[in-house]
């Protein structure tokens, strides 16, 4: 029985060994690479004066190389999925808004929205509403960017808007999309 | 990836039964794993106001055609055309992959890839140009939305989507922005408009206060993001979020609630060329073929002659970038960097500072050796020689205000080498009290200095004056007065020279040995004699009493001499007429000789109060010589050797006894005396 248990004992020595050796040789193997851009970055230069102006002409370092590619496979994986989602439903859909922007700048409101969608069709409005004023309301149209569209504008004067509280409401629409997010902003 | 390492730890407490061996092995093997991907570091230094200058954005000369061209080569050394490799993603060969994602080999990598003749570098540049923007943000655009520039294996859709312009987090992208010219072209065509601020452009963003996400998912947050500059501004109208504290922190990796595109861009744009920010320019330069640093600042480069000196200016935590002696001689050698004494070029002001460890000091005038004029300074404390040329550089504003930080005017008191000193006359001494450092302006102006600035502990060590002082390798204490120490020769002086309350200094030897502090010869004694030859005698009480004229001049080996102030400070009583020592003798002294009274009824009979006798040592009466014994009038004696009876008279006269019968005369009294005494009492007649 004590046998039985010093050779188990000896054999799960010999597994950790080996375990351990065949870590050790994986680091030793992988190092270099894991290093490589650091080892390798000497960098040329342009001689473009008052900003020294490097250009790393080096391989690329690990990390450069799996973001790349988790950038690519992400890409795809988006482009795929994205694509599978199209549909012909002719029903508008509601498109999520951000208010970026909302305050005063001096003697203008400055109001910035982000648009997730694309689309340089739609039409913004912006209403703001004052207990005891007159309400203000603005229509422009909309802007596509990289990723998302805003609307052209809003910058309202605020010789138009009385001081105190307004309540800021834009809201947006197109032939497919349709939106609207609101935010209070204090006029001094 | 930390949180990785620290999971191993269970497993070595786990094998710590079976082998210590084994997991020496492995924590080895830890520390070379976390050294190895200690590169994957947070990200620092990633401002989401300001990610990068407008000037650098819009650098449109930065790169040539051929300099694109090489750089997309440099960062795919082997293109796998045809997807023979095995996929990163499984699925089996890349082209296995693609294929069932209904993309076909061959694959162009970037480098080689061309549309409508141009070669992408072309198109790249040309975009360039046409929009005014830096060809390298185009090329960090590439690689942030695609991983096109470092990817060997691109399947078309990457080229059709390259910039990623057109495509929304959760739409298709659109088909009107396709291509890699189009892409390019359209994102060269949106930041130009924001960087010359179009009016036909609007952005979701402003110059100023801006609520941005930290990613697509609203309920991850965001902040409200200062955008800075147009630049920046542009970036984020292309990757609307900002990277949240964890996404910083995860460097190249991912983290919950990450975007990663405008963290990616520092990143990229950094590693690959250099710097986001003209006042970040990497401000250390060394040579491939040679150990000098530099440090450039316009057309100019700065040698850095040691390691004191860039520790000085700030720049001790820069790694240097290793460059070509190409690049370092196409620029004109400025002034070498040797002196921690310098000041800004364009700098009306003309303030001259002194450097240390990232900081500089505004020296003042009396920090100087001379004036302008070169009339000398008197107590000038640092001594700087600030108006030779030679020792004070002038050097570029960027260097000075971007790597150092000014602080308070040159401090008079510095903290080095964990002791306080009060720099004096170009030297430093050492501060043993902190009572000097308020002394000399308190905490608030004393500084920690490092280097090469300090001058040299030549100055005498700065201990409160009057204060007791014994060094560690000695049994010696010693009174400091004056920078000169009077030994203390017997603990009865404390009492003499009223020393109990006086703070005592044990201080290392080490501290008195660059200019150590004057030992006088004399040492602290019961007698001491004031500048205007007035000898006093000293009391165990700490009282002083001037000595009579009739005591005669004390020889110099019986007084201390010491400066007037001190001994002005022990109180002076009125001369007692007799003493008493420690031995019990009580004695008085007339013509620098010691009378021994012989009884108290001698004292009493001198009319001498008891409460009047003052103590003093056994020092001082064996510093008089011995005159005789002091007899009262009335008292009975005979001489040593001779069995007259003596009576004495008065006025140190004695008359002979013949008769015991007289009536009245103390005969029981009788005390014999030695002849010494005899003698002062002269026989001048018969008592009848």
């Amino acid at each position: 029985m004590k046998i039985n248990n010093h050779n188990l004992q000896n054999k799960k020595k010999i597994i950790t060994i080996m375990s351990s050796l065949f870590v050790i040789i994986s680091l030793i193997a992988t190092y270099p690479y894991a290093n490589r851009y650091y080892e390798n970055s000497t960098i040329t230069t342009s001689t473009t004066k008052n900003s020294p102006n490097l250009i790393n002409y080096s391989s690329p370092s690990q990390y450069e190389i799996q973001d790349g590619s988790a950038t690519k496979n992400s890409s795809i994986n988006n482009s795929q999925s994205n694509n599978t989602t199209v549909t012909t439903d002719t029903t508008k859909s509601s498109t999520r808004m951000i208010i970026t922007a909302l305050s005063q700048n001096g003697s203008t409101l400055q109001i910035r929205v982000q648009i997730n969608t694309i689309e340089d069709t739609g039409v913004c409005t912006l209403t703001l509403l004052k207990s005891g004023s007159n309400s203000v309301e603005k229509s422009v149209s909309s802007q596509t960017l990289a990723n998302t569209s805003t609307c052209k504008g809003f910058d309202i004067p605020t010789t138009e808007l009385s001081p105190g509280t307004w309540q800021a409401t834009i809201t947006y629409d197109s032939s497919k999309h349709s939106g609207s997010i609101a935010k209070e902003v204090v006029i001094n | 990836m930390n949180k990785q390492l620290f999971n191993i730890s269970p497993i070595i407490i786990k094998l710590k039964n079976n082998s210590y061996f084994i997991c020496l092995i492995l924590m080895v093997s830890i520390a070379f794993l976390s050294n190895s991907l200690a590169h994957a570091t947070a990200v620092i230094g990633f401002n989401p106001g300001y990610i990068i200058d407008d000037s650098i954005f819009i650098n449109n000369s930065s790169m040539s055609v051929q300099q694109i061209q090489d750089f997309l080569n440099s960062k795919v050394p082997a293109c796998d055309t045809y997807g023979t490799q095995p996929s990163e993603f499984g699925g089996g060969t890349r082209a296995q992959w693609a294929a069932a994602r209904g993309f076909s080999t061959p694959f162009t990598c970037l480098k080689d890839y061309s549309e409508n003749g141009l070669t992408t570098a072309q198109i790249i540049y040309n975009v360039s140009q046409q929009y005014q923007i830096n060809p390298q943000v185009l090329i960090v655009l590439l690689q942030k939305e695609q991983g096109l520039v470092t990817d060997t294996w691109p399947t078309s859709n990457q080229y059709r989507s390259a910039t990623g312009y057109g495509c929304p987090d959760t739409a298709p992208c659109d088909s009107k922005y396709y291509g890699l010219t189009n892409q390019i072209t359209w994102s060269g065509k949106m930041f130009h408009a924001i960087m010359t601020n179009s009016p036909t452009w609007y952005t979701s963003y402003i110059l100023g206060n801006n609520y941005i996400q930290y990613s697509p998912d609203s309920l991850c947050g965001g902040s409200t993001v200062n955008i800075q500059n147009r630049a920046t501004q542009a970036l984020y109208n292309y990757t609307p979020y900002q990277p949240n504290q964890a996404t910083l922190d995860a460097g190249w990796g991912s983290a919950p609630c990450g975007a990663y595109g405008n963290r990616n861009f520092y990143q990229y744009f950094i590693n690959w060329f250099g710097t986001i920010n003209y006042s970040k320019v990497p401000p250390l330069y060394k040579s491939s073929s040679a150990n000098t640093i530099y440090t450039i600042s316009g057309d100019n480069k700065y040698e850095l002659t040691s390691f004191e000196i860039i520790k000085a200016y700030g720049l001790l935590s820069y790694q240097p970038v290793i460059v070509s002696d190409t690049f370092l001689s196409s620029f004109n050698t400025g002034t070498t960097i040797s002196s921690t004494i310098a000041k800004k070029q364009n700098d009306i002001s003309g303030i001259l500072y002194m450097f240390d460890d990232g900081k500089r000091y505004p020296i003042t005038i009396d920090a100087c050796k001379t004036k302008p004029d070169g009339t000398s300074i008197i107590n000038s404390s640092w001594k700087i020689d600030c108006f030779n040329s030679n020792t004070t550089l002038s050097l570029p504003n960027e260097l000075i205000d971007n790597f150092t930080v000014q602080d308070i005017n040159i401090p008079n008191v510095v903290i080095y080498d964990n002791s306080a000193w009060k720099v004096e006359n170009g030297n430093r001494l050492r501060i043993t009290d902190p009572i000097f450092v308020n002394l000399f302006g308190g905490w608030g102006v004393t500084r920690e200095m490092q280097t090469i600035n300090i001058p040299k502990a030549q100055g005498k060590i700065l201990i409160p004056n009057e204060s007791l002082v014994k060094f560690s390798d000695s049994p010696s204490i010693y009174l400091l007065v004056d920078a000169k120490l009077y030994k203390i020769l017997s603990p009865e002086d404390i009492g003499y020279w009223r020393l109990g309350a006086k703070k005592i200094y044990i201080i290392p030897s080490s501290y008195n040995e660059s200019d150590p502090l004057e030992i006088s010869p004399e040492y602290l004694k019961q007698f001491v004699i004031d500048a205007n030859g007035t000898q006093y005698i000293l009391f165990p009480n700490g009282t002083k009493s001037i000595l009579p004229a009739n005591i005669g001049s004390l020889q110099p080996a019986q007084y201390s001499q010491i400066p007037d102030y001190i001994i002005n400070e022990i109180p002076t009583v009125t001369m007692p007429q007799a003493f008493r020592a420690d031995n019990g003798e009580i004695f008085t002294i007339q013509d620098n000789m010691r009378y021994i009274f012989p009884t108290i009824d001698d004292i009493v009979y001198s009319k001498i109060p008891i409460m009047n006798i003052q103590q003093v040592s056994n020092n001082i009466e064996s510093t008089f010589n011995y005159g005789g014994m002091k007899m009262s009038n009335g008292r009975l004696f005979k001489v040593s050797g001779d069995d007259t009876i003596r009576y004495v008279y008065d006025k140190g006269e004695s008359l002979a006894v013949y008769s015991v019968n007289i009536p009245y005369l103390p005969y029981d009294k009788i005390i014999t005396v030695d002849s010494t005494t005899g003698a002062n009492y002269p026989v001048v007649g018969i008592y009848k």
